[in-house]
């Protein structure tokens, strides 16, 4: 449901592509009780689809997240799973799926232990679909 | 040294009382450590010099001044804990009982308010000169 293929390019084979309305579903469906956005991004902090009622700080979540994940991950590679991220006024809880990002922030009503379940929710049902997608 | 032993009772306390952790760090922001208390009596890397420019980033998220950050490794917790200039790291395996130490902030703020002057005070001094 999330992939189409796509059998008319020869150079690739059956190029499976991403349909990002049906992703952007997908996040919308976390985006409650005092979430304000959910994301899928790259490893750089590029945003792939996002949802919610607060998209406008999501660039900037997005981009310092990634950094910040990155940097973290330099202990351990490939075996960090999950970043919260713990401020005054917010909380962003982070995860990996595939070779993506998903990332949630919420309010500073929000549990930690909701976000990062909501984040688990989400790597967990987006790691199939995405791991067909062409990485180039 | 008496306040060196001090604390590092103070911050032995917390790996009998919080299950899962190994290792308790308290450093400055530059990575150095200061004193720890760990269950098998080596220090191990903490990422405290990580931590310190990953606060300040995400200080800058529009979300108010950073509180703390939590990674979740395969086999390893650690938490990192503002009190800049000093940093706290909690250091635990898998089953570290987060919400747990998260009740103990408080506590451990207020403890350490002293030194943390104290380094601030230094900190602004060799600024200045």
């Amino acid at each position: 449901e999330m992939c189409i293929r796509d059998s008319i390019n020869a150079e690739y084979g059956d190029q499976i592509m991403l349909k990002p309305r049906v992703l952007t579903q997908v996040l919308k469906q976390t985006t409650s009780h005092g979430v304000k956005c959910s994301l899928v991004m790259d490893p750089d902090g590029s945003i792939l689809a996002a949802a919610g009622e607060d998209t406008s700080n999501s660039k900037i979540i997005a981009a310092i997240g990634s950094n910040i994940w990155k940097s973290y991950e330099l202990h351990k590679p490939g075996s960090l799973n999950f970043l919260l991220i713990d401020c005054l006024q917010g909380k962003v809880v982070m995860g990996k799926v595939s070779k993506l990002l998903v990332c949630v922030y919420g309010d500073d009503k929000v549990e930690a232990g909701m976000l990062k379940a909501k984040v688990a929710a989400l790597t967990e049902y987006l790691e199939e679909p995405l791991k067909q997608m062409v990485w180039k | 040294q008496e306040q060196k032993a001090e604390l590092q009772v103070f911050l032995n306390r917390f790996l009998t009382r919080v299950s899962g952790l190994q290792a308790v760090y308290l450093s400055d922001r530059d990575g150095t450590t200061i004193t720890f208390a760990s269950k098998n009596d080596s220090e191990q890397e903490n990422l405290s010099f990580v931590y310190a420019v990953a606060a300040e980033q995400a200080s800058t998220l529009r979300l108010g001044k950073n509180h703390s950050i939590t990674s979740f490794y395969n086999d390893q917790i650690i938490v990192h804990l503002n009190l800049l200039p000093l940093v706290v790291t909690f250091v635990g395996d898998q089953n570290l009982n987060v919400g747990l130490l998260s009740s103990f902030y408080a506590d451990l703020e207020s403890a350490l308010k002293s030194l943390r002057d104290s380094v601030s005070k230094l900190e602004n001094e060799s600024g200045d000169q």
